[in-house]
């Protein structure tokens, strides 16, 4: 686990399978909002992709253990973010982005905005920016932030409600009320399909049959030009946690069909 | 792999595998590390502590750990492939007995 200062913030990151020199690029995993971290990774589909290629894991700005400054939320920040770490760990480009739920949306945006850095996009469950989805995503999590002032709520998270939850509540007000990420998330450009249409690395989109964002599966799969859709049987949006084992296969597969890049 | 420690692992001097009292020790205070001084002063770490209920460590934490507990005993004590064959419940069940017990064996 290493601590690296990228873009005037430290990182936590986790390199794996370090000086291993293949046909496939490096493949760096992104990981969801608020609650989310690298772990999510590391507990599921990293180990073995990392006996394959170089790969990175690491904790988004605000999230895990990596810093929580006040601003640099928006897509854009979070690519900054990521070409820094990357250059700073010696990580040659184009990578090929892993993106799980948010993770998703910020490897499509990559792919859209600086397709040099991106080899190819995996999407686990990923939201593309749509009309109205900075709300969509905050509405709960504002909702949830704002019980916290109802009688009593407080003194259970700070009192019997332990460790955990109070360290849980606590990420979530910070992330709501002291950074700018409600803000950045719902100043997102759309990504429309003329947007889309421009990406032009290959694209696997992976969704659970039950999840709610199925129609943005089907919205990318017709926009994305060769994008490979697969919809995993029983799963929900939380696929990763659901079929840690079958997400793993399906990426080794993809990233097996990868057109050997020159590095 | 099984036999005595080689000359291989050459930062690593050849030594008397670590007893579990030692490996305890080591442990206690990686987490204190990890989870901080002010919450561990009223819980005690013994080997039937668990990581979950009694210790309320969260997923980030113990990768931070298990990363810390590879930076300490090198790649002779494989979590990541210790863990990889137990799913998400079993980590979250495991207790501090059980994570000495794992480096005791792979390191003797």
């Amino acid at each position: 686990m290493a601590r690296v200062q990228a873009n005037d913030i430290t990182i936590n990151a986790i390199k794996l399978g370090d000086g291993l020199s293949g046909p496939l690029p490096p493949v760096v995993f992104v990981h969801g909002l608020i609650m989310d971290n690298l772990s999510s990774y590391y507990y599921t589909v990293a180990p073995a992709i990392s006996t394959e290629t170089e790969v990175v894991l690491y904790d988004l700005r605000g999230h895990g253990l990596t810093d929580r400054p006040a601003t640099g939320y928006t897509l854009d920040d979070a690519l900054d973010d990521l070409e820094g770490l990357l250059a700073t760990l010696h990580v040659p480009t184009p990578v090929v982005l892993v993106g799980n739920s948010v993770g998703g949306t910020i490897a499509l945006h990559a792919a859209i905005t600086r397709p040099e850095l991106v080899a190819g996009i995996g999407l686990i469950e990923a939201h593309p920016v749509v009309e109205g989805w900075g709300d969509h995503l905050m509405a709960d999590i504002e909702e949830l932030v704002a019980g916290f002032d109802e009688p009593g709520v407080r003194e259970f998270i700070t009192g019997e409600g332990g460790r955990k939850l109070k360290r849980m509540a606590g990420v979530c007000e910070d992330m709501v009320t002291k950074t700018s990420l409600p803000a950045d998330l719902r100043a997102a450009t759309v990504m429309d399909a003329e947007l889309l249409g421009r990406i032009r690395c290959p694209a696997l989109l992976l969704y659970g049959e039950a999840s709610d964002i199925l129609d943005r599966a089907e919205l990318l799969a017709a926009a994305i030009p060769g994008a490979e859709l697969r919809i995993l049987d029983g799963c929900s949006h939380s696929v990763l946690m659901e079929a840690p084992e079958e997400i793993g296969e399906q990426l080794h597969e993809w990233l097996g069909s990868l057109p050997v890049t020159s590095a | 792999m099984p036999g005595p420690p080689s000359t291989e692992q050459a930062a690593a001097p050849a030594a008397a595998p670590p007893t579990s009292d030692e490996v305890l020790a080591e442990v206690r205070s990686l987490l204190v590390d990890v989870i901080g001084d002010d919450f561990l002063l009223d819980t005690e770490i013994e080997l039937d502590t668990s990581f979950n209920e009694d210790l309320e460590l969260e997923s980030i934490e113990f990768v931070a750990l298990s990363e810390r507990l590879l930076e300490r005993y090198g790649s002779q004590v494989d979590f990541v492939a210790w863990m990889a064959e137990m799913d998400l419940d079993e980590i979250i069940a495991l207790t501090v007995g059980e994570l000495v017990d794992f480096i005791v064996t792979s390191l003797s």
